[in-house]
């Protein structure tokens, strides 16, 4: 593409990038939220139209009209957000994003073409289960497997990594490195994990504020603080641990068991953060659902401070100081179209004509940039972060149950909320922290158990032996 | 979309998204018109190629319906009911809890009316029209309990739990007026006048004070949705319930309110009608209001001002169609139609802006990532 650029009203959200790839290779895009990486991608993959410049692919002018239009020219992109027919099952969206020719394909095909796509790309995944029963990190695997159905030439990924772990992450950037190298297709994949670039790219492109602030070279030519600092523009802090006294337990889990887990016991003591790895969708979501009330246990007890907790009113809970920043942001803490102000109101005791001076108060104290009246949905995710933090953790939480609580967010947001949650420790409250990112909690964690299949299967303390918990988040015992 | 009490924007980045919010609200207006418009013009092809001079239909259904004073007397009496229902339903809609069963709501409203109005006739007036509409309410809320209990705790869809208890309301209207509450000096299937408990009419004119109802009605539920608590719940619900069940309240919670609360007001309804223009309940005595306010609460986009609106021009054009049809001798087919392509048009036009404020919502969502985040 050359001299590219997408202004939204006055706001140049691209400024004259321009960026060549070429087949054969993985480039990556590397950028924070906010870069102009996600409307490059809509605009490679014909969801959105250039202002002005011009594309071309193998020399021709490109210019899609539409997702078809780029499918049909062998484009085709992996959305960050996940555009699943929740009711459906996994073969049947498979099926939804064939053309109609192919459509013909019967569901037994779909299911056996579904398992073998996902025995290439390496994991595994079940085609007669609905989205709906999915968990997130099960549904972006899907996302990928679709998008290859279609054996494009160019394929677009947008934090194609962000729900993975580790292990998973790994072994995919492998396979997107194959699908360049051996069968020789042009990958674009936006992060902004360096570790993905430095793992999974072959070139490197660096954007920020719409604008290329180095043009793309071989990932082995910077370094990795190099390429950060590019990309940020600014170093970034990382979340320090305070001198913290570990109190009593207040978190206890007794045998709990739901359908998908257990039987589980943990406790989280006062002032103590406690890591919960694992591979996602080995039962955090039901984990999450349980504890918050939002599904009931089939057996055993989850206790606070020695009284009931599980099966509380939402705003019991609140009642109590648990604070929850939830794995799913749309879709459980956050009402998209309402404003700002009012998505703080969700769940607190502050009246309605009060909304906009507390909420103006807490978006200057949490620094959330936008202003009370603007809807939630119009936010990055970084600062939609922020904002749910702002309403969970203002003032003094006794416990926050936080899961996936920095996935998919900027580097800057990411360790605003890791020091929000380690703060919240000072104050002798109880952290339950469940990531699937193994970095994060091997520098926050006080303590970490692991996930697997429902169960915890380990539990470790500092100094964390990073092989042992990597092996336990794999199964091995 | 914002309060008076809001200060202004601090900065001049914002204030282009409040701009832009503007020019949402100010497309709805220009949609909503432009589809009133069109829908009008397909209606005068019809009315010319039946024979008639569309302007002169149209002049007579205005000036009727409007203008003279029994024409503005019929359509603020038909619009009562239709408000009425409708911002009960709208405020279920609004929180994606299809309540579409007012119809027996209103009826079993007005059963109930008539049955303590025959118990308790004798009383003074006051005392009567009071018990009147209290049971009117509670008729109304307790039949749309039973559907509520459905929906809620055997999970039936709202839909049919609402729509099949109108056809049992109905039979049980047709049994009430035959046999307990039947009017022994009648052999007509009807149950006594409401004597005493008929609602008076607002001095110096001849509309009855149930018409003050709805008109009392408007700004407070106006108010409620925007501004209380609650409003904001069934607003938050409407946008994302999963959010409302996991900081708020539990699951079903407020769809139960909302469908009670609907019945309640169509129950209301059911006692105004009866009380204010009917006198005596018989079969039929809903004549449809129930159902034609589903279309006033989706043509007032689920928005008590939006509702009274749509009540008004709705009632509007029923009597101004059938004054046209005295005058023309025009088939009432036609002028239904007429009525139906208006209806038809508005909801095409919601469609075709929903579209347009997701692409404006997209874009803004781009620009506030750039403009806000970095």
């Amino acid at each position: 593409m050359a001299g590219v650029s997408r202004h939204f009203g006055l706001v140049r959200a691209l400024d004259d990038v321009s960026i060549e790839s070429t087949y054969g290779e993985v480039l990556a895009i590397l950028g924070e939220n906010g870069a102009g990486k996600t409307t490059l991608m809509r605009i490679l993959a014909g969801l959105d139209q250039a202002s002005s410049g011009r594309l071309f692919k193998r020399n021709e002018p490109y210019s899609p009209r539409s997702p078809r239009d780029a499918v049909a020219t062998g484009v085709t992109l992996v959305q960050q957000h996940f555009a699943l027919v929740p009711t459906m099952t996994a073969a049947d969206n498979l099926l939804l994003f064939r053309s109609q020719r192919e459509v013909r394909t019967s569901r037994e095909q779909a299911a056996t073409d579904l398992e073998e796509l996902a025995g290439r790309l390496g994991f595994q995944i079940d085609p007669n289960r609905r989205v709906e029963d999915l968990s997130v990190g099960e549904r972006q695997r899907l996302e990928l497997l679709r998008a290859m159905d279609s054996d494009p030439d160019v394929l677009l990924l947008d934090e194609p990594t962000a729900v993975l772990t580790d292990t998973e992450a790994d072994s995919l950037l492998e396979i997107v490195k194959g699908l360049a190298h051996d069968d020789n297709r042009s990958v674009l994949f936006i992060t902004h994990r360096l570790r993905e670039v430095v793992k999974g790219a072959d070139r490197v492109v660096v954007l920020r504020n719409g604008k290329v602030v180095s043009p793309a070279a071989p990932v082995g030519e910077r370094s990795a603080s190099q390429l950060a600092g590019e990309m940020v523009g600014e170093a970034v802090h990382d979340a320090v641990r305070t001198g913290h006294q570990l109190g009593e337990p207040r978190l206890v889990v007794e045998n709990l068991t739901a359908p998908g887990i257990g039987p589980l016991n943990l406790s989280v003591r006062g002032g103590e953060v406690l890591g919960v790895a694992g591979v996602g969708g080995n039962g955090q979501a039901e984990l999450e659902f349980v504890l918050t009330g939002q599904a009931r246990p089939s057996t055993g007890k989850v206790l606070f401070d020695g009284e009931g907790f599980a099966d509380l009113h939402p705003r019991e809970r609140i009642a109590r100081e648990a604070a929850y920043i939830p794995s799913d942001r749309d879709r459980t803490a956050l009402i998209g179209p309402m404003r700002c102000d009012e998505n703080l109101l969700l769940g607190r005791t502050t009246r309605m004509a009060r909304r906009h001076p507390y909420a103006a108060d807490l978006m200057d104290k949490w620094s959330v940039r936008g202003l009370p009246e603007i809807a939630a949905n119009a936010l990055s995710g970084g600062n939609a972060q922020r904002l749910v933090a702002a309403r969970e953790m203002d003032g003094t939480p006794a416990l926050v149950l936080a899961f996936q609580p920095t996935r998919g967010l900027d580097p800057g947001a990411t360790a605003f909320l890791r020091q929000a949650l380690l703060d919240m420790t000072t104050s002798g409250c109880a952290v339950l922290w469940v990531s699937a990112d193994l970095d994060e909690l091997l520098e926050m964690a006080d303590r970490m158990v692991v996930m697997f299949s429902g169960k915890l299967v380990g539990e470790f303390s500092p100094p964390f032996d990073r092989a042992a918990i990597g092996l336990a988040m794999a199964g091995v015992s | 979309m914002t309060t008076p009490a809001d200060p202004p924007p601090a900065t001049s980045e914002p204030d282009k998204e409040l701009q832009t919010v503007r020019r949402i609200l100010g497309s709805e207006v220009g949609v909503l018109l432009g589809s009133i418009g069109l829908a009008l013009l397909v209606g005068a092809i019809l009315i010319a190629w039946a024979g008639q001079n569309p302007l002169e239909v149209y002049r007579i259904i205005v000036t009727e319906s409007l203008f003279e004073a029994t024409g503005w007397r019929d359509t603020l009496i038909q619009a009562t009911p239709l408000g009425i229902i409708g911002i009960g339903l709208g405020y279920g809609f609004r929180a994606g809890v299809w309540n579409i069963g007012a119809e027996g709501q209103m009826i079993m409203g007005a059963v109930a009316s008539i049955a303590i109005i025959t118990y308790i006739g004798e009383l003074p007036a006051g005392v009567v029209i009071l018990a009147g509409i209290l049971f009117g309410i509670l008729g109304g809320a307790a039949w749309a309990a039973i559907s509520a209990v459905l929906h809620v705790r055997f999970k039936v869809d709202a839909v049919i739990a609402t729509l099949l208890m109108v056809f049992i309301a109905e039979p049980l209207l047709n049994y009430a007026v035959r046999q307990p509450l039947k009017d022994p000096a009648t052999f007509l299937p009807q149950s006594r006048t409401v004597g005493n408990g008929e609602l008076p009419l607002i001095p110096g004119t001849d509309v009855h004070i149930g018409v003050l109802f709805l008109f009392l009605l408007v700004p407070i539920a106006a108010w409620i949705l925007s501004y209380s608590r609650f409003g904001y719940l069934i607003r938050a619900h409407g946008a994302n319930r999963y959010a409302v069940y996991a900081n708020e309240s539990r699951p079903g919670r407020l769809p139960f309110i909302l469908l009670v609360l609907g019945g309640a007001l169509a129950g209301a309804a059911g006692y105004i009608q009866l009380a204010g223009v009917q006198m005596r309940v018989a079969s039929g005595t809903a004549a449809g209001f129930g159902f034609t306010a589903i279309i006033v609460a989706i043509l007032g986009r689920n928005n008590p001002i939006g509702v009274f609106v749509a009540a008004i021009g709705l009632s509007a054009m029923l009597v101004g169609a059938e004054a046209a049809q005295r005058a023309l001798g025009l088939p009432v087919a036609l002028t239904q139609s007429i009525q139906a392509i208006v209806v038809v048009f508005v909801v095409a036009a919601e469609a075709i802006e929903q579209r347009l404020k997701r692409r404006e919502g997209e874009r803004l969502a781009a620009a506030a990532e750039l403009g806000v985040e970095t």
